[in-house]
């Protein structure tokens, strides 16, 4: 019976994802990794990604994590296998050494369990006769057909549904509604591989205002701080435990500048990132934030860390026209930047994520400029310029990180047009 | 130079480029090579210049002097006809000297700076021979000598007589080994003598430091904070506590008899005005950032 409406569930979940995704979306991994810039793992091909189970993924970054995930569980053998049409399920089970894959493979499936990694945690565990998913009726899996009306559950297991990753998390997981800057809770937040991750504390905080620097030839805007702070503590066995790190991950979704000059040539000379989004942080240091936003739990059974990160994002242009040299005709500023930070914890050994909590946060660059006043007086920030968090809240919360470099810094350039 | 760190992080401080060096010494700078570099190069946001300066080596500040001219290269995001020199206008003035000698490098001139030979090595021009950056230097790193625990009296004797960035590297030095932040800050703001840049400096340490506290810890910082701040009239240091209070505002908007407290300093602030070079700006940036705080109408 339950097989039953696993399958009716999964067959519901491919139509309504056909319907709307179901065409491979323009400049995705495929055009990467046909013009070189992006180069996956042996046996991994542009066209073996034409399969609708990748075309479905609006972010490239997860496609890229799926492809390096599974090439690092099973070489290259496998790979078009898993790539290719809906038999490729099966050739994955076989090659996950599954036996009699079949039911047990839509159990984990309907299970939704987020990303390659908790797909294939499943396909241990169901060669582990000890596992709790060893039975098809199991209880917990029963209870993960409870999708609820903003889970999309796409067929093939690399899904990761953004409001509950885990289901078996989401059955005791605490909801914070968004809207504030503080969230505050204390209930369990998410498990993986035994270890229970409770949340105990998150801030996400900054300043109003803009900092302006007028300086004789240029001025520069900048947010007040940002910094965001969380508290985790993880339980469950030692060597667990230990395998896992907090820290904290960024991802950029809007990010103009504009300084407009009220100069013969009318210049609007903007600082943007393109393309968009674009995962913000330090290069190579994928998927963090930054190094010094991430702590190891100890091998213990219960371990608790603390994460913080901190974000002064700015930008700078002349108040002469950058193009045709006209001195002093900066006439006002705008833009903004759009950002969210995510608190997750990640295991060393196998990749896997959880993300916990999340924070969105934005700066205006709003501001009216005089530059007949005196260098120090020129430029006055309009009403509700600057920095600003605009909610925080548990999980992944909708919006998928992005997870893999160029970072933003990296995607910044300068356009000049015309006002 | 490293060119990992992509998301511009905020300026590696003094403190930190001294603890990192073997030497520092003050001698005369001259650019022998600028190019452009694109964003992928920069440490910063976006594209820029790379700039190579050789540094004729003149008088040690700590450890030994090179015997020959070195080399040093920084980035900036100004073209050579925007670089100015430390004399040009600025506001708010850079009494904490977190801009390098990069932003000031312009071709053909000879510049006074200072080096310390960290990796990278961190170059500040200098206004000349009265410029107080090289004994502030030469100060903070006796304090990074002395043992842990005989730092404190060290520091605290000290720095009435000390400029700015004498201040906020002690504080910084301190506070690495201190888990009393409140009483740290206490006893700091309770130093007279105190540059209104050095308690901007610190309090946004605090800003940063005080995101992990946790409530009871942070109100009793809000609460040292509070003590100090309505006796402040440097318009650098108004707009320290007015930003620290901006953001930790749990730390003190559930305390009724807080609230207050902080409505009545951020409004005094608003209503100084100031005299010297700026007095106009400075009094705009404070009432501006009131405006943030609480309800200025």
């Amino acid at each position: 019976m339950a097989k039953k409406r696993l399958r009716k569930v999964q067959r519901n979940s491919l139509r309504e994802e056909q319907k709307t995704n179901g065409r491979r979306p323009a400049g995705d991994l495929t055009d990467e990794i046909s013009d070189g810039r992006y180069a996956p793992p042996e046996g991994v091909t542009a066209e073996s990604l034409h399969d609708p189970r990748l075309a479905h993924k609006t972010s490239q970054s997860l496609r890229r994590d799926f492809v390096a995930d599974y090439a690092t569980r099973h070489g290259n053998k496998a790979t078009n296998a898993m790539l290719q049409g809906a038999g490729g399920k099966w050739q994955v089970a076989q090659a996950a050494g599954l036996p009699g894959a079949g039911g047990k493979w839509q159990v984990a499936q309907a299970a939704g369990l987020p990303g390659a990694g908790g797909k294939w945690q499943v396909a241990r565990e169901i060669q582990n006769p000890k596992s709790k998913i060893q039975n098809e009726t199991d209880p917990i899996v029963t209870a993960s057909m409870d999708f609820g009306p903003h889970v999309h559950q796409p067929h093939w297991g690399l899904a990761r549904p953004v409001e509950k990753p885990n289901p078996f998390a989401s059955r005791r997981s605490a909801q914070v509604a968004p809207g504030g800057a503080t969230a505050e809770v204390q209930a369990q937040d998410a498990e993986a591989g035994g270890v229970k991750f409770t949340v105990t504390a998150f801030t996400a905080t900054v300043a109003g205002g803009l900092n302006v620097t007028e300086g004789p030839a240029n001025v520069q805007l900048g947010s007040q701080t940002y910094t965001a702070t969380g508290t985790v503590t993880a339980a469950g066995p030692k060597s667990s435990v230990g395998k896992w790190d907090v820290g904290f991950l960024q991802t950029v979704y809007r990010s103009d500048r504009n300084f407009y000059y009220n100069s013969k040539a009318r210049t609007k000379s903007s600082d943007v990132c393109d393309p968009l989004p674009v995962r913000d942080g330090d290069t190579l240091k994928q998927p963090w934030y930054g190094l010094e936003t991430v702590f190891p739990f100890s091998a213990a059974a219960t371990d608790t860390q603390t994460s913080t990160m901190n974000d002064t994002p700015s930008t700078s242009n002349s108040w002469n026209d950058p193009v045709s040299g006209e001195a002093n005709t900066l006439d006002h500023t705008d833009g903004m930047d759009i950002f969210r930070s995510w608190l997750a914890v990640r295991n060393r050994t196998d990749f896997h994520k959880k993300y916990l909590r999340y924070a969105d946060w934005q700066v205006d660059y709003s501001t009216a400029v005089d530059t007949t006043q005196a260098v120090g007086s020129r430029v006055t920030p309009v009403k509700g310029a600057g920095g600003k968090v605009t909610g925080t809240g548990n999980g992944m919360g909708g919006k998928q990180p992005e997870l893999f470099d160029p970072v933003a810094n990296d995607v910044a350039k300068t356009v000049n047009s015309t006002w | 130079m490293s060119r990992e760190a992509r998301r511009t992080p905020p300026q590696r401080s003094l403190l930190a480029a001294i603890q990192g060096a073997a030497a520092a010494f003050t001698g005369r700078a001259r650019l022998v090579e600028e190019r452009p570099v694109s964003a992928a190069e920069t440490t910063f946001r976006g594209g820029g210049f790379r700039l190579t300066a050789e540094i004729a080596p003149e008088q040690a500040v700590f450890g030994p002097l090179p015997e020959q001219p070195v080399r040093a290269q920084g980035d900036t995001t100004l073209a050579a006809g925007q670089r100015t020199g430390l004399d040009a206008p600025r506001f708010p003035p850079d009494d904490l000297r977190q801009e390098l000698y990069w932003t000031y490098a312009r071709p053909e001139v000879i510049q006074p700076v200072l080096v310390i030979m960290a990796e990278p090595a961190a170059v500040y021009a200098l206004s000349g021979p009265a410029d107080d950056l090289p004994a502030a230097v030469q100060q903070i790193h006796g304090w990074t000598q002395l043992p842990v625990d005989g730092r404190r009296p060290a520091i605290l004797d000290a720095l009435p007589a000390s400029p700015p960035t004498a201040w906020l590297a002690g504080f910084e030095l301190l506070m690495a080994t201190n888990r009393d932040l409140p009483g740290l800050a206490e006893s700091f703001l309770a130093l007279a003598g105190r540059p209104g840049a050095a308690t901007q400096g610190i309090l946004d340490l605090l800003y940063r430091a005080a995101s992990p506290l946790p409530p009871p810890e942070l109100a009793g910082l809000a609460g040292k904070l509070l003590a100090f701040w309505p006796s402040e009239s440097e318009p650098a240091a108004l707009l320290g506590y007015l930003t620290w209070f901006d953001a930790h505002r749990r730390a003190w908007e559930g305390d009724e008899t807080m609230k207050a407290a902080v409505r009545q300093a951020a409004q005094r602030s608003a209503s100084l005005t100031f005299t010297g070079p700026y007095a106009a700006a400075w009094q705009k940036r404070v009432r501006q950032q009131t405006g943030y705080l609480v309800d200025t109408d």
